[in-house]
């Protein structure tokens, strides 16, 4: 028995063990392959009717790298591009914000995303569902945590060595500096609570795409309950999900406005 | 001429008041042609008489979200200033959810010849599921004099509805807009598998350390500067003392000219109201002296204060005044320094 085990079982296990890991990055590296290529392929086709297929088989491996634990900027960037040409606008939208929350002062996922946003048909005249425009200056880096939290690291250390000198030297200037220091750190601190504050936000209420075009917001989750707007949405607009029931979901529209749809008709963020 | 007048009168007043032609034969009847209130719709707009309601719109092909005119037209004769007015379509439950309604009252008009009144009105088709198919039926209320009882009068009539077809935006759509060159863009390289998960917040603990951290350093950093350098350290504790950094501040900017005896005197004399109690305005060098030995000062120091004052009152006061071989600025810094360190010993 214990033979059985060392020459049969054992060696099994070990093997079994160790392909995965082996293969899963043979794979991942062949998908990103193919993926690279059929969008190649799609481009030399642009325009072509057989382009749409090989984006589509790019996104698709994309995707496929995504799933199996790859999280960059630059891959969401590529799956969001190969999604758009391939039609698919609410992946595509939802690539996009997915790189953004890594990287978010890329100017192409930005840049792209407003193009994709463009594209979706808001209805009009109410436009419901349209984000806000974003008011940030685009000169100006959004503050992302880690710099933050260096830049608030520098400034209170740097607040409290200056006050530290003017207790030495009771040089008035000393404390001035020291305290508006000490006030920035204080700034800074605030500005990551507020970013802390949105993280878990966003945590707690992924982001909804709306996949489908016509989707109403329900009073309930259920196709038996009345709409609560007259308005039906369309593909590629924006929500936060607030709820799941069965095979509902309760969304939240940029302007605040609460319905329930069909969780078919959504592409949800899985963290 | 005045029979051209009164022609010319006359056909203006045919053709401006158009009711009077098409409403002769109400004349004998008009006191029967008030609506009761009795039995009276809610949606009664005035009218009185008989009236047809019908209506056209074109197009009735359109795309989602695009505008359609529609005409109502009603047909009929009543008394004056009973006359129809334009229905109000947002008061049409199905026309206000189905449709965004505009009002364009300059189209609206009223053909003599016809006994007709004309309202226009902008139409547009809300995205709706189901989508919009049809345009409802527009009623009319009116009353129709002469009926008994009375209440009977009030009767509506309802235009035909009228069919729409329209067709959703992604199919007329067939044809997008060229992408920009930037979606075309490709990020290869194998830094496509990396996994960039977002920095962790810090927890309590970070957050506790990192606000410890820096004044243990700082407290760290005093403590040996202190060792290495006690004089600073002692010169910078007598300068916490207010009255002796005020007092120091003042004699920095003092300069050894003809009037800094007295105002050495005056910033000592001061310093010693403020850190020694010493109640005389302008104190003599006894009083001073003595102040001080009272005040728990060493007798030497008390002494020395004593002379600095005693040699202010000689360049002060004396026959020949000392223009030069003291210099009372730096004695005078030396003499507040002396005594907060006396007063730290004593403390």
């Amino acid at each position: 028995m214990a033979a059985v085990f060392s020459f049969v079982v054992l060696p099994g296990w070990l093997l079994a063990s160790s392909l995965p890991a082996g293969l899963q990055a043979v794979s991942a590296a062949d998908n990103l392959e193919q993926a690279v290529s059929a969008f190649h392929k799609g481009m030399a086709a642009r325009g072509k009717p057989d382009a749409v297929a090989y984006f589509r088989q790019a996104a698709g491996g994309f995707d496929e790298l995504r799933r199996h634990g790859a999280r960059n900027a630059a891959l969401f960037l590529d799956l969001g591009n190969a999604s758009l040409l391939a039609g698919d606008l609410p992946q595509a939208i939802l690539a996009y914000r997915r790189g953004l929350r890594l990287a978010p002062n890329d100017r192409h996922l930005r840049a792209n995303l407003a193009y994709a946003r463009d594209q979706v048909a808001y209805p009009s005249p109410d436009h419901l569902g349209r984000p806000p425009i974003d008011s940030w200056p685009p000169w100006l880096p959004r503050p992302t945590p880690g710099f933050t939290w260096v830049l608030l690291g520098c400034a209170y250390v740097v607040g409290c060595l200056l006050l530290t000198r003017w207790w030495m030297t009771r040089n008035g200037r000393l404390m001035f500096a020291g305290t508006g220091t000490c006030m920035w750190a204080a700034v800074l601190g605030a500005v990551l609570v507020v970013q802390a504050w949105r993280n878990h936000r966003e945590e707690q209420h992924p982001l909804v795409v709306i996949a489908t075009d016509d989707v109403l917001l329900r009073k309930g989750n259920g196709r038996s309950y009345p709409p609560r707007y007259d308005t039906a949405v369309n593909r590629g607009v924006e929500a936060r999900l607030r709820y799941a029931r069965g095979e509902w979901l309760q969304i939240e529209l940029a302007g605040g406005e609460l319905g329930w749809v069909p969780q078919s008709a959504c592409l949800v963020e899985v963290p | 001429m005045r029979t051209g007048t009164a022609a010319a009168l006359l056909v203006s007043a045919f053709l401006f008041t158009p009711v009077a032609t098409g409403w002769a034969a109400w004349g004998e009847a008009e006191d029967d042609s008030e609506p009761p209130v009795a039995g009276q719709p809610a949606d009664f707009d005035g009218a009185v008489g008989s009236y047809k309601i019908k209506t056209e719109a074109r197009p009735t092909t359109l795309q989602a979200e695009d505008t359609l005119l529609l005409t109502a037209r009603i047909i009929g004769s009543g008394p004056a200033g009973r006359l129809p007015r334009r229905p109000n379509l947002r008061r049409l439950p199905d026309f206000k959810r189905q449709f965004a309604i505009e009002d364009l009252p300059d189209r609206d008009r009223y053909l003599a010849g016809e006994h007709t009144w004309e309202f226009h009105y902008r139409l547009r088709p809300k995205s709706l599921m189901p989508p919009v198919k049809q345009i409802p039926a527009v009623p009319f209320v009116f009353f129709k004099p002469h009926l008994i009882p009375p209440e009977l009068g009030y009767q509506t009539d309802y235009s035909r509805p009228i069919a729409l077809q329209l067709i959703p935006r992604a199919i007329v759509q067939a044809q997008p807009a060229p992408m920009p060159d930037q979606v075309y863009e490709l990020m290869e390289g194998p830094e496509l598998l990396r996994n960039d998960r977002a920095l962790p917040s810090p927890g309590p603990a970070a957050v506790l350390l990192l606000l410890l951290a820096p004044p243990a350093l700082c407290a760290g950093w005093y403590i040996t500067w202190r060792r290495l350098y006690p004089d600073a350290a002692r010169l910078a504790h007598r300068r916490r003392s207010r009255a002796a950094r005020q007092a120091l501040e003042a004699l920095h900017a003092a300069t050894n000219e003809d009037g800094a005896p007295k105002t050495t005197a005056a910033v000592l004399a001061n310093y010693l109201r403020q850190r020694a109690d010493l109640t005389a305005a302008e104190p003599t060098a006894a009083e001073v002296a003595d102040h001080l030995q009272r005040s728990g000062f060493s007798s030497l120091l008390a002494a020395r204060v004593a002379e600095y004052f005693r040699k202010c009152d000689a360049a002060r006061f004396g026959p020949e005044p000392l223009r030069s071989g003291t210099d009372f600025v730096p004695a005078a810094v030396e003499l507040i320094l002396a005594l907060e360190a006396d007063r730290e010993v004593g403390e």
